[in-house]
């Protein structure tokens, strides 16, 4: 995929951006608030178009990712009207699968995600953590090729955060799946990632890519964390970062938070 | 978990510790955690909800009982305002030669009908104007026109058009009811959350998957809260329908009784017309219940 910029409101929100994802690969977008990680995302997804630039998938030139695309935000989105069960099923009722189908593949998606017993029960029942599985579920029960991910785990409580980052990982380790991770929390992004892009303040440019090789089991986030080169990519990472904060004066600081306001 | 349910084991830390415990493992069973705050919660409600009910009684009681010790001792004019025992006379009297069911099983008919009909066009007409941008652009100037002319300005042409009879006060209560219901679907409509509708389209909806899957059940919940505003509207609509032209109906009551100075009745036929009001609202109320049983866990 590569693609150009994107001008929102009169300003330039990514500049001169080019990025590809392979199949398998799990790559994390790391900026400044108001970098334009999230316009990023949802040129991708085809909910705004660039200015300039081009997407591509599989070779050929598309407008958004394609109709098979997962999609999870740091709100969880599930329906309040819809059980747990019918909230998975959500997606497979859109494409028309017979009902008796769907619940039986979301059941076995909501044991997998560990909210069997949940299924009858409405979202405002549940938990935060338990609410973003199974907006997991969800999303993973369309087996979706591409994976566009904006903060997801961001309001849950740290412990809840690493189970839930661990899940994500077992579900993207089948290999054929592109994932597309927006945090900005560093430690987070080398745990999981393939690749971590470093992206410098508005208007968004790539100021840095890393290559992820921690040689551990990545989907135990707490031995991915104790990897021998894991403080040392965070570190890097972390100062990638430090220096616009490091460097601010007070006009660039206003900048910042002006930014900041500006992003959604 | 079943040390932590009431009456659970931790003994000898007391109630203070049993919560903390309680919190600290918040995260990770949070569903107990509910269950067990019900009962004590419950409890407090109930003590809550007497007291005001009470409060409620006194405040009526005190109301009605100064009304009747000022009539008789002559301070209130018993002829402009009635008195309790009056009302209550006349009370008696509508419901032992069941004239005042017949009035109000008139009015409830007409209400009825002009709710269902207000509602399920306001409602089709409401939502429908989210499907189509240009629709609205269009209908909008005109329905705010017809949203602004006070109701009781239509009966006359309404009379001449449908009759006296039952029709004209049907439609005089769809009238009251048609915009109020619109609006409140419309909406419902425009604020269902912009990120869901996306969640849809990225899984490869229709924009109609997205109007039946995320619009109308998202606008239920301002289209209930419609329901239960336009029950008042539904009334005065037939009300106002009766007191132009009928000859029979709690509004004909109402005009016919006010003419004679007959205030007491007047006062009856309003007590009836509120508990027509009561009904409806209880009724709406216990159906949106049935048909949003997530709602009353959200709140």
């Amino acid at each position: 995929m590569v693609f150009g910029e994107d001008v929102d409101q009169g300003t330039l929100v990514l500049d001169d951006v080019s990025l590809q994802v392979h199949y398998g690969e799990f790559v994390t977008v790391v900026g400044p608030s108001g970098c334009g990680k999230s316009t990023l995302l949802n040129l991708l997804s085809g909910l705004i178009t660039p200015t300039s630039g081009t997407l591509f998938l599989d070779g050929k030139e598309v407008v958004g990712a394609s109709k098979n695309y997962g999609y999870m935000l740091q709100r969880d989105l599930l329906l309040d009207w819809r059980t747990i069960l019918r909230n998975v099923t959500l997606g497979l009722e859109v494409r028309g699968m017979p009902g008796q189908k769907a619940r039986a593949l979301a059941e076995k998606y909501l044991r997998f995600y560990g909210l069997d017993g949940y299924e009858h029960k409405y979202p405002s029942e549940l938990s935060g953590g338990m609410r973003q599985r199974a907006a997991l579920a969800r999303t993973m029960i369309l087996d979706p090729n591409i994976l566009l991910l904006d903060e997801p785990f961001v309001a849950l409580d740290f412990q809840t955060k690493l189970i839930l980052e661990s899940e994500l990982a077992k579900s993207v380790a089948d290999g054929h799946r592109s994932v597309l991770f927006i945090t900005h929390d560093v430690e987070e992004a080398v745990s999981l990632s393939d690749r971590v892009v470093v992206m410098s303040k508005r208007p968004g440019r790539i100021k840095a890519v890393h290559k992820i090789a921690l040689g551990c089991d990545r989907t135990d986030p707490v031995s991915a964390r104790n990897a021998p080169k894991f403080g040392e990519y965070v570190t890097t990472i972390w100062q990638q970062l430090e220096i616009q904060t490091s460097t601010l004066d007070m006009h660039g600081l206003r900048s910042m938070r002006l930014a900041d306001e500006l992003s959604p | 978990m079943s040390d932590q349910r009431p009456g659970g084991v931790i003994v000898n830390q007391g109630t203070a510790f049993d919560e903390r415990a309680r919190s600290r493992s918040a995260p990770v069973t949070p569903i107990p955690q509910q269950e067990m705050r019900k009962p004590r919660a419950k409890k407090q409600t109930r003590a809550r909800a007497a007291r005001i009910l009470l409060t409620q009684l006194v405040l009526v009681g005190g109301l009605l009982g100064a009304w009747e010790y000022g009539v008789r001792t002559g301070v209130v004019n018993a002829f402009l305002f009635g008195s309790p025992s009056g009302i209550w006379t006349f009370l008696v009297k509508g419901i032992t030669d069941g004239s005042i069911f017949h009035d109000m099983l008139v009015t409830s008919e007409e209400t009825l009908l002009g709710f269902i009909l207000g509602n399920a066009l306001g409602a089709t007409i409401g939502l429908a104007l989210w499907y189509s941008p240009f629709l609205e652009r269009v209908f909008s100037p005109f329905i705010l026109a017809l949203g602004s002319i006070p109701i009781i300005a239509l009966a006359p042409l309404v009379i001449v058009w449908a009759g006296t009879d039952l029709t004209s006060k049907v439609l005089m209560s769809t009238l009251s009811v048609v915009v109020v219901a619109l609006l409140a679907a419309f909406d419902g409509a425009r604020n269902t959350d912009l990120l869901e509708i996306n969640l849809l389209y990225s899984m490869g909806a229709s924009k109609r998957q997205v109007f039946r899957m995320i619009v109308v059940p998202s606008s239920l919940t301002y289209i209930f809260s419609g329901l239960k505003l336009t029950v008042g509207f539904a009334l005065i609509g037939a009300i106002i329908g009766e007191f132009v032209s009928s000859s029979e109906g709690l509004g004909h009551a109402i005009f016919i009784a006010g003419n004679l100075y007959n205030i007491p009745k007047v006062f009856a036929s309003l007590l009836a017309t509120i508990a027509i009001a009561l009904v409806f609202v209880t009724v709406v109320g216990k159906i949106e219940r049935f048909l949003l049983p997530w709602r009353k866990l959200s709140t």
